[in-house]
């Protein structure tokens, strides 16, 4: 080998930064300068030194961080895996209230052992042997998280879960009766927050995207979001993603910044002073069984009710029992929805209502432009104020229209009984 | 030798060398490697932390034959560093010898 060789060797092998390696790969050419001005040759210097290899694993074990933040990354991902496979297991079986007493302190001692070992780890990275800290942090974490492990974690999980995507967790604060997470999202794209806590505890969880700030509480059974502030534009991927768990029924919502909703099992939705773009989608309610004494299996279907103002609206893959929505002057799409009962009051935006299935429904649109399509039904009562209506691949068994106003285009649409007022 | 007990002992001793006179790299890493069995590489990285951690600071100096070499030099911090590693060193060792002179 010769000194390029070894030079672009060494390069390629090493993971650390520019400046770190730039430093590096200096000494090793001062190093082949000097000693072949003492008259050694190219082969000789190579000789004396270690192989790229041995070097490049002394320096990226030095400098090289990714790795370390990696491995415990993937540590703490497949612990969170661990939990939450668990978690779905209590909720099946019904037992939530025995396993969580039963899991309490134990969450605790984790939660103070996570948040020293970040402390540490946070310390660390001032001090020089990084690699040792982050070992020792995964070590405790690992053996506190060992212990909940040891208490069937298959059978006995209720508490909360977090599931993080290019995001760091900040701290963890026990406080008197409530726990604080807070949870930092390195790349503000994307960041998921799922909760399944206890009811009789108080949960905080402060989730700072660097975009957006809003607080999160959740007390007795509700969960309120309160967005502060928000910079984000109306883009999906960009907005905040809030998981919901079955526990929660009643979501209070406090907010003019753009928001995407997608809940597993709500029964009132409420928005208030909501006249910024809103997205609710795949809410299914169709599955909440209870066991009574008889072991008699109740199925109820659940109410939803949706009410927000003028911003751009979209609500689609529902499924519920009943549906209530009623929004103000916005752009309103109304998608995927197999409901039995619906009610839609919208304003005089444009409207699209499509890929609609279920019983009787009862749709009350303003002036804008409406496009209705895709519709099974077995009754549809039509009451609109105007505007351009366009109506096609519409079966209902009865079909009763009260349309005001301009342009209709009908087209495939079929009803067993047919009563429109124009 | 436990890795981070060696490294310990190396950055005392790198330090030391420092405190006598500033020098270049090839040259502390002949120095060193006559007396420790030390690896360059970990003499190398072990002076780049130390630059970042503003425990040393480097400088250019040419040399009458040759080409201009990075100098090293201790900070004030690496003094107050190099002073309380010596006296952890010195006070071990006490507490060592001790301990192994008491087991003849």
């Amino acid at each position: 080998m010769r000194r390029q060789e070894f030079i672009d060797k060494l390069k390629s092998l090493l993971e650390i930064d520019d400046a770190d390696k730039t430093s590096l790969i200096e000494e090793y050419e001062s190093y082949f300068d000097e000693a072949m001005a003492d008259g050694a040759t190219e082969e000789e210097v190579i000789a004396m030194l270690e192989t790229p290899k041995e070097i490049a694993m002394t320096a990226n074990e030095e400098f090289g961080t990714k790795s370390n933040s990696k491995v415990f990354r993937e540590f703490i991902d497949e612990q969170v895996g661990a939990v939450r496979k668990g978690y779905e297991k209590v909720i099946e079986s019904g037992k939530t209230q025995e396993v969580s007493n039963k899991i309490n302190s134990v969450i605790s001692n984790t939660l103070e052992t996570v948040k020293e070992s970040l402390k540490q780890v946070r310390k660390s990275i001032k001090e020089s042997d990084i690699n040792e800290k982050i070992n020792e942090a995964v070590g405790k974490v690992q053996e506190s998280l060992g212990k909940v492990k040891d208490i069937n974690i298959i059978n006995s999980f209720d508490s909360f879960v977090m599931k993080y995507d290019n995001s760091r967790i900040e701290s963890f604060d026990i406080q008197e009766e409530s726990l604080e997470v807070k949870v930092h999202d390195s790349n503000s794209v994307k960041l998921n927050i799922e909760v399944t806590g206890h009811e009789n505890d108080g949960i905080i969880i402060k989730s700072l995207p660097t975009t957006m700030k809003y607080d999160v509480s959740f007390e007795g059974g509700i969960l309120k979001i309160n967005v502060i502030e928000s910079n984000i534009r109306y883009s999906e991927s960009k907005r905040m993603l809030i998981l919901l768990p079955e526990c929660i029924k009643n979501l209070k919502f406090e907010t003019d910044c753009p928001i995407v909703l997608k809940c597993l099992n709500l029964s009132e939705i409420s928005v208030s002073e909501g006249n910024s773009p809103l997205v609710i989608k795949d809410i299914n309610y169709s599955s909440n069984v209870s066991n009574t004494e008889d072991d008699v299996k109740e199925i109820s279907l659940g109410d939803i009710t949706v009410k927000c103002g003028s911003g751009p609206v979209v609500i689609k893959n529902i499924k519920a029992n009943k549906l209530d929505i009623s929004t103000e002057n916005g752009p309103n799409t109304i998608k995927t929805l197999d409901a039995e009962v619906v009610k839609l009051q919208l304003g005089n935006g444009p409207v699209t209502i499509k890929d609609i299935t279920g019983g009787a429904h009862l749709y009350k649109i303003g002036s804008g432009p409406k496009t209705i399509k895709e519709i099974s039904l077995d009754s549809l009562e039509l009451q609109s104020d105007g505007g351009i209506l366009s109506m096609k691949d519409v079966m209902v068994t009865k079909l009763l229209g009260d349309i005001k106003g301009t342009m209709k285009t009908l087209k495939n649409v079929s009803a067993d009984s047919f009563e429109i007022n124009k | 030798m436990d890795t981070q007990f060696k490294k310990g002992i190396i950055e005392v001793c790198v330090l030391n060398e420092l405190n006598k006179e500033d020098t270049y790299g090839y040259k502390l890493v002949k120095n060193l490697s006559k007396t420790l069995e030390v690896g360059e590489s970990t003499i190398y990285t072990m002076l780049r932390r130390l630059t970042k951690d503003n425990v040393l600071d480097l400088y250019e100096r040419a040399s009458s034959d040759g080409p201009t070499r990075k100098y090293y030099t201790l900070t004030g911090i690496g003094k107050e560093r190099l002073f309380t590693l010596k006296s952890e060193w010195e006070s071990f060792s006490v507490k060592v010898n001790k301990l192994i002179g008491g087991n003849k």
